[in-house]
């Protein structure tokens, strides 16, 4: 994918990367943290140029049903049209770009301008102008006054995706080893997959890229997260569940990544465990019987048994563990993020195992959750050592680095840092403006 | 709830529990969580209470089911207990040291409802940390029930009026 190579003797394009292979050393320059250059530049080629995440279809299931969204710095409108086509539309009126649609969501059948009163339809064709004259008979004959539509909008097993570049590759090629980790979650259900009431939204301090590190960073659990399994420990009646875990991780290429573990802290698809209760037991081996059949035993243990944290590049974490749950992190500036969290779960998921997924979700995940303000504890003080003149330039991701490693696709234990070293890598060849992304090269 | 408020059913309930009975207990509880005597609020409880802090992306959260849509805090009993031990431990990160906490509470309303007693507040919880001050702000709903002579929180429903967590970013304390 590569649009150029890079300079003789180097292998990272911008200077924000530094790969030793001799010493077995990663390390991220801590400006990448903190500069304003870097934030623009981000915006400008990270946010104009990879596929980001919009919705779920679940979230427009009708003709009309509609959700206002910022994504990526912009105002959009996610909505279904007459023909129940999805469509994403930039969310400012074509005349004097106010705002249009001020309601989170909602179902309509046009959108009205509070402003002079232009009304566009659910397609974005503007219906009416509310003036009795004065404009030209073909004032828009052209489709000028229209509302401007997203350049591409695709999706991938009902997850809706956006691009503001029009010669991104498709998303589907985007993906790469990643999509078969969405399928892996879709396929958790033979009903589709709905995003459940009650998303949450916070800010914080720290760079938006400390929640990208963090969200599949296994290797921090046992220490920030003491707490937490002391809590599954009790629960389970059982000793030491952070050292019964293993698995993996990996780049999944054009800097997606994962790990993938074993862990008994139960899942409503499909892992029972004594805490939920007898009468859960059956609903949970029948969710799994179902995997089983649909899926062949090797995949049904995969996708009912594991659990696995991804993030898609650039900003897109799929947490596939105690529940699902899928954030999008932004920059608000280089030192602040914005951060938006949605639940997941089977779209005819019986009510018990339902109650059960939202209590898992809540022990942990959260704002409010177990572990997630210990998370928010952690990039705050590393973005406080940063901005407080922590000595040295020099952030190490270096865990597990083999000489020979295949970067985008580094491969290690589920405690060592390769599924970072692949992100970082697409990081800098994308600000470099090294990957352009495109299919036309552009 | 808000017309039927200290109506004679609820001037019964009065007998049961008077205002100043309320309001001085409302207080003791924010006295303790700005105290961070949570094992002592923790107590407060029935053996079947339950916290909540309702989901502040939703419209009417006095109405909405835990089991159904996606909550910050829905603790039964046991979990409650968790969550206050865990507090207490240096290694809950987000609370060492412990925030500095104002817990206000004002406009009570009150009324019968059986045996119990449902009580709508109002409160703004400060939260200082690290040279910070973050406010949260909303209604509680408390439903209280008399045992052996002490009155005890059977429910706790914050919610909040936020319409996001920018910039507080968690609810690392209790409400």
């Amino acid at each position: 994918m590569l649009d150029k190579p890079a300079a003789p003797g180097r292998e990272m394009y911008s200077d924000y990367v530094a790969v030793d292979r001799k010493a077995l050393r990663f390390r991220v320059d801590r400006a990448a943290y903190s500069s304003q250059e870097v934030f623009q530049r981000e915006r400008d080629t990270i946010f104009a140029r990879c596929w980001l995440y919009l919705g779920h279809a679940s979230e427009v299931p009708k003709a009309g049903d509609f959700m206002a969204r910022n994504v990526g710095g912009r105002d959009l409108i996610f909505t279904r049209d007459r023909d129940g086509k999805a469509r994403a539309m930039f969310n400012a009126c074509t005349h004097r770009g106010s705002t249009l649609c001020r309601e989170a969501s909602g179902s309509t059948k046009v959108f009205t301008c509070p402003y002079h009163g232009w009304v566009f339809g659910l397609d974005g064709k503007l219906r009416d102008t509310a003036a009795k004259g004065g404009y030209a008979p073909n004032f828009n004959a052209d489709g000028l006054y229209d509302l401007v539509p997203v350049p591409r909008l695709e999706s991938f097993r009902d997850f809706f995706f956006i691009n503001f570049n029009p010669d991104a590759i498709p998303l589907v090629d985007y993906l790469a080893g990643a999509g078969d980790y969405l399928a892996m979650i879709a396929d958790q259900s033979a009903a589709g997959l709905e995003v459940i009431a009650g998303s949450q939204s916070f800010s914080c301090y720290g760079n938006w890229k400390l929640l990208i590190e963090n969200s599949y960073d296994a290797y921090h659990g046992p220490s920030l997260h003491a707490s937490y399994f002391e809590f599954l420990d009790n629960r389970m009646a059982a000793s030491n569940s952070a050292a019964t875990q293993s698995g993996f991780a990996r780049g999944l290429g054009n800097g997606h990544g994962a790990f993938e573990i074993q862990l008994q802290s139960g899942r409503a698809v499909a892992q029972w465990i004594p805490p939920f209760g007898e009468e859960a037991k059956g609903r949970i081996e029948r969710v799994n019987d179902e995997l089983i059949a649909r899926l062949g035993a090797e995949r049904a243990e995969r996708v009912g048994q594991r659990q696995r944290n991804m993030i898609i590049f650039p900003n897109l974490v799929v947490n596939d563990n105690l529940a699902v749950s899928i954030r999008s992190v932004y920059p608000q500036s280089p030192t602040r993020m914005d951060v938006r969290v949605w639940a997941v779960g089977p779209a005819d998921e019986d009510p018990l195992l339902r109650k059960i997924r939202l209590d898992n979700y809540l022990t942990f995940i959260g704002p409010a959750g177990f572990a997630t303000p210990d998370d928010i504890e952690a990039f705050e003080l590393c973005q406080r050592g940063n901005d407080h003149g922590a000595p040295g330039r020099w952030s190490d991701l270096s865990k597990g680095m083999s000489e020979d490693e295949n970067l985008l696709f580094a491969q290690g234990d589920f405690l060592d840092e390769a599924q970072m070293r692949s992100w970082w890598t697409q990081w800098d060849r994308i600000i470099a403006g090294a990957d352009s992304l495109s299919t036309g090269r552009g | 709830m808000s017309a039927q408020l200290e109506t004679p059913r609820a001037a019964q309930a009065g007998r049961a529990a008077g205002r100043e009975e309320i309001e001085n207990f409302l207080y003791h509880e924010a006295e303790l969580l700005d105290d961070w005597q949570l094992a002592a609020w923790e107590a407060l409880f029935t053996e079947d209470g339950r916290y909540e802090v309702a989901p502040i992306s939703l419209d009417k959260p006095e109405t909405l089911d835990p089991s159904k849509v996606l909550f910050l805090v829905a603790d039964d009993r046991a979990r409650l207990k968790q969550r206050t031990l865990r507090l207490m431990k240096k290694s809950a990160h987000a609370e060492y040291p412990h925030s500095r906490t104002r817990h206000l509470v004002s406009n009570i309303r009150f009324q019968a409802d059986g045996d119990e007693i449902l009580t709508r507040s109002v409160f703004v919880v400060y939260r200082i940390r690290r040279e910070e001050v973050m406010t949260y702000m909303g209604q509680n709903q408390h439903r209280l029930r008399r045992v052996d002579g002490a009155l005890r929180i059977v429910s706790k429903r914050a919610c909040l009026d936020l319409e996001t967590l920018k910039p507080q970013g968690t609810v690392s304390i209790i409400l």
